[in-house]
């Protein structure tokens, strides 16, 4: 058994101070997503606010999708959908989308992704539990 | 089967956007996370432990916890009143016992996706007859997308009986994982070593290792968490199995 106490605290050290940010962290406000927010009218400070946001509100209900898994136009259907939940100012709001589109633009360029919004701006839930597929 | 299939696919799809907030995703292991600041929630926790000391014991041990949420790093909680019911003790007759009172306090160092590990630190003092308990814990948290990962260290000082006079330590880790599967459902593992010194004498030091798998459900104003732990090592006296839930409720 204490083989097994080992592997336990060799698990945890591991797991914890191996310091892998992986891609799974959302991507910092740098160059390329000031630039991707710049040409939406962005300003660095609202996509800092933008990330904040997203790090801290989103993460008290949920985990962290990868922001590339949603189209730019997805994002601000998904965002207004918890906004009341998050309690999300409307200033809040808007810079959690900036960083959001401005972030998924610097990763993935402006390519649409296999979760959009449909015609009528609605995205179907059951959407959200499919993996991702790039269109061409 | 089509049945479980359809009841599985209700629980996914019911919480997509409604998932709750501040849920626990473990219940014998902390994560980092403070409650949201202004929030104030209710968390019933039962725990039920059997095993054999020659007899057989059981217990069942209930925690009501009101938690507050103060600051973005802050979180102050109140356990009203413990209590429990055992039988088979060899020192204690059949019936209910009040255990005590406590109050916790959680700070939160970092965060759990934007920096390299999010780290909380933890203390919580309970008094009650005869009773006095320091439990003092670093809590580790590391999100990996879908994937939580979470350990705490934890000191645990007791002082009891006539004039506090018998004390005892515990020292313990354990390590939690938690998979989302959707904002309403995570399932997962919990492992917990524990390192248990009767008057802090190292030479009658018990050493118990437990693992089992957990269970979170959330949606709307609730969440309902448990865990089954079982023992791995032989130690008698100590719980052979460990069934801990938590249900909250947030007003």
């Amino acid at each position: 058994m204490n083989s097994a106490c080992q592997a336990l605290n060799a698990i945890g050290c591991l797991a914890l101070f191996s310091g892998c940010q992986a891609s799974w962290a959302p991507a910092a406000v740098d160059a390329a997503v000031i630039r991707a927010g710049a040409a939406h009218r962005s300003e660095e400070h609202m996509l800092q606010e933008g990330r904040t946001l997203f790090v801290s509100r989103c993460l008290e209900c949920h985990t962290l999708p990868v922001i590339s898994k949603y189209s730019a136009d997805a994002w601000p259907h998904l965002v207004d959908k918890m906004a009341k939940r998050a309690d999300l100012k409307p200033a809040e709001r808007n810079a959690l989308v900036a960083y959001l589109q401005a972030a998924r633009e610097a990763k993935v360029g402006t390519s649409r992704c296999a979760i959009p919004a449909t015609r009528s701006g609605h995205i179907p839930v059951e959407q959200h539990l499919k993996p991702l597929t790039l269109k061409a | 089967m089509p049945r479980c299939l359809t009841i599985c696919a209700l629980v996914l799809s019911l919480g997509v956007f409604s998932a709750y907030a501040d849920a626990r995703r473990f219940t014998f292991i902390y994560g980092a996370n403070p409650s949201t600041p202004g929030s104030v929630e209710l968390e019933n926790q039962v725990t039920f432990r059997t095993g054999t000391n020659g007899d057989r014991f059981s217990q069942v041990d209930v925690r009501h916890e009101f938690e507050f949420g103060i600051t973005k790093q802050l979180q102050l909680s109140l356990y009203v009143a413990d209590w429990n019911y055992h039988s088979g003790l060899t020192d204690q007759s059949s019936g209910y016992a009040y255990a005590g009172t406590a109050v916790e306090a959680i700070y939160n160092l970092s965060n759990p996706v934007a920096d390299a590990v999010s780290v909380s630190i933890y203390e919580e003092l309970k008094g009650g007859d005869q009773l006095f308990e320091s439990e003092s814990k670093i809590i580790l948290q590391k999100d990996f997308g879908p994937l939580i990962v979470a350990y705490n260290a934890t000191l645990e000082a007791t002082w009891e009986g006539s004039g506090l006079r018998e004390r005892q330590g515990e020292l313990s880790q354990s390590l939690g994982l938690s998979y989302e599967l959707s904002p309403s459902l995570s399932v997962g593992l919990e492992l917990l070593h524990e390192f248990v010194l009767p008057d802090w004498a190292t030479d009658r030091a018990v050493n118990n290792f437990f693992v089992g798998p957990n269970l979170s459900v959330r949606h709307g104003q609730w969440f309902a968490t448990i865990t089954a732990l079982a023992q791995a090592t032989q130690t008698l006296g100590e719980p052979e199995v460990q069934i801990r839930t938590i249900f909250g409720f947030a007003f």
